[in-house]
């Protein structure tokens, strides 16, 4: 199987992040699919907190943990990488990565490079589909409207709504809100949405989580489990399909075989 | 074998049509047969039911999460007692939406809680479609209407009687109108159809202890029937009938 790397990234802050890596580490792990996590929240990371056996944090403008990341890709038992981008790096990540070549790499088949890129609301955030438009070739590029609020994104207006989300290259996902309550506990329990909802504390042991709050949660996984369902690069890594070539070529290798 | 618990909504799309009362009846009919109900009072003061069940009654405010948790949580705590849900006309729709959000109909069947909805009635047939829509969209097997004839009977009850189906059949509770002055008594903080019974209610008349056990002797075995309907559902669904 060849590598992946799946940046999870936004440039302004408070728009979802990591809550959008967590509920994709938990949906790849019921899917059988386990990941690397980085959280590039250096010192201390949020994703840290609910995934501590598996998250490493890091810093993504030092050269040194750029290598821990990049540098392993092929040699990781684990060959799909989630990085939680903190706010403000996603532009200077991608600068960087291309820079150094890692989205070329990307965009001729070494790896897959996959980008959730989340937006909130605010047109500072809309803006930024634009800022990094020029990165995303060769990427599977995903925008996840987050409904933080009751917002809809500019749909009473064709034209501005057009401006942020008229990118053929971009498939878009919708993050539906979770009751406030219901998200301040998990935060609290410190443990992943899936343990949440199965009533299993950090330790392991068994629970004692509110059965509505947990129904909450339940409700809120199986609509973003339909989202993540949309896309195609995620299910054909759930496959296992990623990094296989096309039927055709499978064919031709083997006769020439 | 022991009966299973209860979870009674008692609720409706009109306000001012006797959803205490009735859910008063059915409490103090758990009383008399030597349960301990507790009662939910989702109204805002005063005049609730928890003026009747000081002792047993949880007051949630059902349009804030703290609230549903506070209602939903606390039932599933103590499957094995009898609950009464006195709901308020605002929280009518919101209620089966979180219940059905969060799946709580599984969590009560897995607990062996046998969830009833006694629906009241007014003079329409609005009243009984909203009363199979709510049947229908939250899922609940049980719903048995309620026809109180203090607030008004049917206008065409025999008219009407498509708007029946889909509802349990024959399985209406009539709850006959009580005089003005019997009202003014039993609405009084605190007062008890079960100490009425007992023979423990004092501060009424004997014209009005007539009439009030004349009233309960309609009710009260047409409630207890209501059970053995209840029970032998269970029974059934757990294959020993």
């Amino acid at each position: 199987m060849k590598p992946t790397v799946i940046l999870v990234g936004a440039d302004k802050g408070g728009v979802g992040k990591t809550t959008l890596a967590r509920t994709l580490l938990d949906y790849l792990s019921r899917k059988n699919v386990m990941a690397r996590c980085y959280d590039t929240e250096w010192p201390r990371g949020t994703l840290k907190r609910f995934y501590p056996a598996t998250t490493e944090v890091i810093d993504m403008s030092n050269v040194a943990h750029q290598m821990k990341l990049l540098d392993t890709l092929e040699t990781a038992s684990l060959k799909v990488s989630v990085v939680d981008l903190k706010a403000g790096n996603l532009s200077m990540v991608l600068d960087i990565f291309d820079r150094i070549g890692v989205l070329e790499a990307a965009k001729s088949g070494k790896f897959t490079l996959g980008l959730f890129h989340v937006v909130g609301p605010a047109i500072a955030s809309l803006e930024e589909i634009g800022e990094i438009a020029k990165y995303i070739q060769g990427t599977d590029y995903v925008i996840a409207k987050n409904f933080i609020n009751e917002t809809n994104f500019l749909e009473w207006d064709e034209k501005s709504h057009k401006k942020y989300f008229s990118n053929p290259g971009a498939a878009e996902i919708v993050l539906p809100k979770l009751n406030e309550m219901a998200y301040e506990q998990v935060d609290l329990a410190g443990v992943t949405f899936r343990d949440f909802i199965d009533n299993k504390a950090a330790n392991g042991e068994p629970g004692n989580f509110s059965f509505v709050l947990r129904g909450y949660v339940r409700k809120w996984m199986s609509e973003i489990d339909a989202q993540l369902e949309k896309l195609k690069p995620v299910q054909e890594l759930v496959r296992g399909e990623r990094g296989r070539a096309p039927p055709q070529q499978q064919a031709a290798a083997a006769a020439k075989a | 074998m022991a009966e299973s618990p209860k979870l009674f909504i008692v609720c409706s799309d009109r306000t001012r049509c006797g959803k205490t009362l009735t859910a008063r009846l059915y409490g103090d009919f758990l009383l008399l047969t030597g349960r301990n109900p507790l009662v939910f009072d989702t109204a805002p003061p005063p005049g609730g039911i928890i003026d009747f069940y000081p002792e047993r009654t949880v007051t949630v405010d059902f349009s804030r999460t703290v609230g549903q948790v506070a209602l939903f949580d606390t039932i599933l705590g103590s499957p094995t007692r009898d609950t009464i849900v006195d709901l308020a006309t605002q929280h009518l729709q919101h209620f089966f939406d979180v219940m059905t959000e969060i799946d709580f109909l599984a969590e009560a069947d897995r607990v062996g809680l046998v969830v009833c909805i006694l629906y009241i009635t007014d003079r329409t047939a609005a009243s009984l479609r909203a009363a199979r829509d709510i049947k229908e969209r939250s899922g609940v097997v049980h719903l048995f209407t309620v026809c109180n004839e203090g607030a008004g009977l049917l206008t065409d009850r025999d008219a009407m009687s498509y708007a029946y189906s889909g509802l349990s059949p024959g399985s209406e509770l009539v709850v006959p109108a009580l005089d003005p002055d019997v009202i003014e008594a039993v609405e009084q903080p605190v007062f008890s159809f079960a100490r009425v019974v007992e023979g423990r209610q004092g501060r009424l008349s004997e014209s009005e202890l007539l009439r009030l056990l004349s009233f309960l002797n309609q009710v009260l075995p047409a409630i207890r029937q209501q059970f053995f309907g209840l029970d032998l559902s269970d029974l059934r669904r757990l294959g020993f009938v």
